[in-house]
């Protein structure tokens, strides 16, 4: 146990870098990242209050506001299973220190138990920020029995445990099968992706069930409740723990998700050295013989190194690429298997007016969440000597960097909004905004990143993971997308009057005016921040 | 070909760790720069090579300024770490065309030196496999085939025979000897002295970030062994 809680302590000092600040003392840069990531969590609690608030008043107009409770539940589970898959893997049995910490007197079971100790640590923060906010606007709406919030309290630890091991197993099994063949890092990707757009599949899949379901189940609520137990089959039982107080289902909740989460640590833990050893296995090719070799400029062979990082880390590609695969999925699907109502809904002039106007705000969203020029000065970590000792300018290497982001992101986003306009046959001025809305949201995405990195940079990482998605660079990019993309959603609603239009034009013309404030400090104070820099 | 003068390297907390450092290196030296842990040997390299910054003081490569000039520096030296961290993403032969690519040298000029070089070094048949499952020495051996790659004027190693099997370490002492008699440079850093007893014409001894001794190796020497040399420089100096 002692072990156990020294292994999660050198994790998370290492993470914030505790010892960093004990050193230096306190200062506003030192501050910067705590107070980042606390802003992060009040906003997304915010966010979930508001979100919970909204929808649980609609809810109890229809008299079903009991299915908010599920709802919360059934959405911490979706997203920290799908935050949890592309990672899981490699925080479980790839982390860089392994090597180190195997050589100690520690047994597997403690350091895989640590591992597991780490990863929910992370995803019940998560769960805690959206349903404690939830439960409060529940409670302010619904009044309900005093039981509920001890019986709310009391399961909300357990809510992550089992996405945890569904997201591990998966995770784990990919990574082993993808370990055998040469291309593992694809085949890794692949597979992920694979699991990744199946579960988003069937949810979505299951949530338009035919209406027939509604006469078996008597009623439309109780038709949502079984929609979502069958995204998540446990969400019945955690509704009737919350709402009906029902013992059973209190103490089978409970049974369930930690028996499971002991059989996973108990059984993972004994095969904890086979499952490392496969995963770090690595394809070896002897017998290579000289061909031909193909020379380019430097510009082009940083791209070509830029591309081969990003591809060979499905962590960091996920990452970086997972908002242009959701709106490329999302597009072809409208335009090659378009609803069936999608005709009627476009001939209603508001609502076509107005999901028109939606629609490129609702891009840069997902296009604006993440950026590989956010994470890729922090993963030049252990190869920033190279960098530095190469004949490159660093014009040259930031050039390189807003580049790869861009050719990852722009040719997505116009096919997108190729495959949109043939599906939505806006008009020339819509159409103009639904081009140029994300392509400046892409060009700005590109710089900042790059910007936001080069002024916050990790370099001390041990798991890619730890820069990708636990950095404050990660953190700021996430954040300062969001605030600058979806202001024009708000806008839209409140200057009704306004041609939408021209609202989203005249955010576009910010967006680029950002870009280019952004280039020229790029170009300036992050050059000389980047040439004093000493990892 | 390499002249530092006054350079000085003082860390965020206050240590200095180059103290008014200064030597120089002409063509066809092999120079050894000898000190203790900590003397502040790596330091005084990552400063000469552009990986680090220095506080005060002018580092020329082949009459160029390294501040004024840091790229066509660059282009002239090469630089191999103690413990090289090379792109693990990469096969050996996609890190030696980048390498190649970044330096512009020619495909078929890059082609003859990787042919010539990962031969001598063995590695040829290991060119296709990703540096991610290569063992230390190969990794080593790898850096060591793309420093040459672009024929530098000036060859910088940090403890270069760190991690090396006796054959290769061998094959890189006749390599520096080859270029020094082309009129090139070789500056680099050991803690083992019978080596640089060995290879180098001469040589420069750091404590405490400061030059203690510097000179050709007789000069140094005198008529004691390094080994004496070093000890007493070391506790008394």
């Amino acid at each position: 146990m002692r072990n156990l809680y020294l292994l999660v302590k050198l994790y998370f000092a290492q993470l914030i870098g505790l010892d960093r600040y004990k050193k230096r003392g306190f200062s506003l840069k030192s501050a910067f990242y705590p107070l980042l990531v606390g802003f992060c969590s009040l906003a997304l609690a915010f966010l979930a209050f508001f979100y919970s608030w909204m929808i649980g008043d609609g809810l109890k107009a229809l008299g079903m506001l009991d299915l908010l409770p599920p709802m919360l539940f059934a959405s911490a589970c979706l997203v920290v299973l799908f935050t949890t898959l592309y990672k899981a893997g490699g925080a479980l049995f790839s982390f860089g220190d392994y090597d180190l910490l195997a050589s100690l007197p520690v047994s597997h079971a403690a350091l895989l138990a640590s591992r597991v100790a780490i990863l929910y640590s992370l995803n019940i923060a998560f769960t805690l920020l959206v349903m404690l906010p939830g439960g409060a606007a529940y409670a302010m709406l619904a009044r309900p029995d005093p039981l509920f919030y001890p019986v709310y309290l009391l399961l909300i630890p357990f809510v992550p445990l089992i996405p945890i091991i569904l997201a591990g197993i998966a995770g784990v099994l990919i990574s082993a099968v993808a370990a055998r063949f040469r291309f593992k890092n694809l085949i890794n990707l692949l597979a992920t992706l694979l699991v990744f757009l199946g579960t988003m599949a069937l949810s979505f899949s299951v949530q338009l069930l035919p209406h027939s379901d509604s006469a078996q189940l008597g009623s439309l609520g109780a038709t949502l409740l079984g929609t979502l137990n069958r995204v998540y089959p446990l969400t019945g039982m955690f509704a009737r723990a919350v709402c009906r107080f029902e013992p059973l289902s209190i103490l089978l909740f409970i049974l369930l998700s930690a028996g499971a989460f002991a059989l996973f640590s108990l059984l993972f833990g004994r095969l904890f050295g086979r499952i490392q050893s496969a995963l770090s296995a690595s394809y070896q090719r002897r017998g290579y013989r000289m061909g031909q070799l193909h020379q380019g400029s430097p510009l082009m062979a940083l791209i070509g190194k830029e591309f081969r990082r990003l591809f060979g880390s499905p962590a960091y590609l996920l990452n970086s690429a997972v908002g242009a695969m959701m709106i490329l999925i999302a597009s072809a699907w409208l335009c090659f298997f378009p609803p069936s109502g999608l005709d009627a809904l476009l001939a209603i002039p508001e609502l076509r007016r107005m999901l028109l106007a939606l629609l490129p705000p609702v891009l840069c969203f997902f296009l604006g969440i993440s950026s590989s020029s956010g994470s890729s000065i922090s993963l030049e970590g252990p190869y920033f000597w190279l960098l530095r000792s190469l004949p490159l300018s660093t014009r040259t290497i930031f050039l390189s960097k807003v580049l790869t982001n861009l050719l990852l992101l722009l040719p997505a986003t116009l096919l997108s909004c190729g495959m949109l306009s043939a599906a939505l046959r806006p008009d020339p001025l819509s159409m103009l905004c639904l081009f140029l809305m994300p392509t400046a949201c892409c060009l700005l995405t590109s710089v900042m990143g790059l910007v936001i990195n080069v002024a916050l940079p990790k370099f001390d990482w041990q798991n890619e993971t730890a820069v990708v998605k636990q950095s404050a660079a990660a953190f700021a990019v996430v954040f300062a997308g969001m605030a600058l993309e979806l202001p024009p959603i708000p806008l839209l609603f409140l200057l009704p009057s306004v041609e939408p239009a021209l609202i989203l034009l005249g955010w576009t013309a910010l967006l680029l005016l950002l870009t280019l404030l952004l280039s020229l400090r790029m170009c300036t104070v992050s050059v000389r921040k980047f040439e004093a820099l000493e990892p | 070909m390499l002249r530092v003068e006054h350079l000085t390297k003082t860390y965020r907390g206050g240590k200095r760790a180059v103290d008014d450092l200064s030597l120089e290196v002409r063509a066809g030296d092999i120079f050894g720069f000898i000190g203790h842990n900590g003397a502040g040997k790596t330091t005084a390299i990552r400063s000469i090579v552009g990986v680090l910054s220095f506080d005060r003081g002018e580092i020329y490569i082949d009459g160029r300024s390294l501040k004024e000039d840091p790229i066509g520096c660059k282009e002239r030296l090469a630089y191999i770490p103690d413990n090289p961290d090379l792109y693990g993403n990469l096969t050996g032969i996609k890190y030696l065309n980048f390498i190649g690519d970044i330096f512009r040298v020619p495909a078929d000029l890059r082609r003859a030196r990787i042919e010539r070089y990962a031969g001598i070094f063995d590695l040829t048949g290991d060119l296709g496999s990703l540096i991610s499952s290569y063992s230390h020495g190969m990794k080593q051996k790898l850096a060591i085939i793309a420093a040459l790659l672009h024929d530098p004027r000036l060859l910088v190693l940090d403890e270069p025979f760190v991690g090396l099997d006796p054959k290769a370490a061998f094959d890189v002492k006749e390599i520096m000897r080859e270029m020094c008699q082309r009129g090139c440079a070789i500056f680099f850093s050991t803690h083992v002295l019978e080596t640089a007893e060995k290879l180098c014409n001469r040589i420069g001894i750091i404590k405490q970030g400061k030059l203690v001794a510097c000179g050709t190796m007789e000069e140094v020497r005198g008529n004691d062994s390094l080994e004496d040399v070093f000890m007493e420089l070391i506790e008394h100096a």
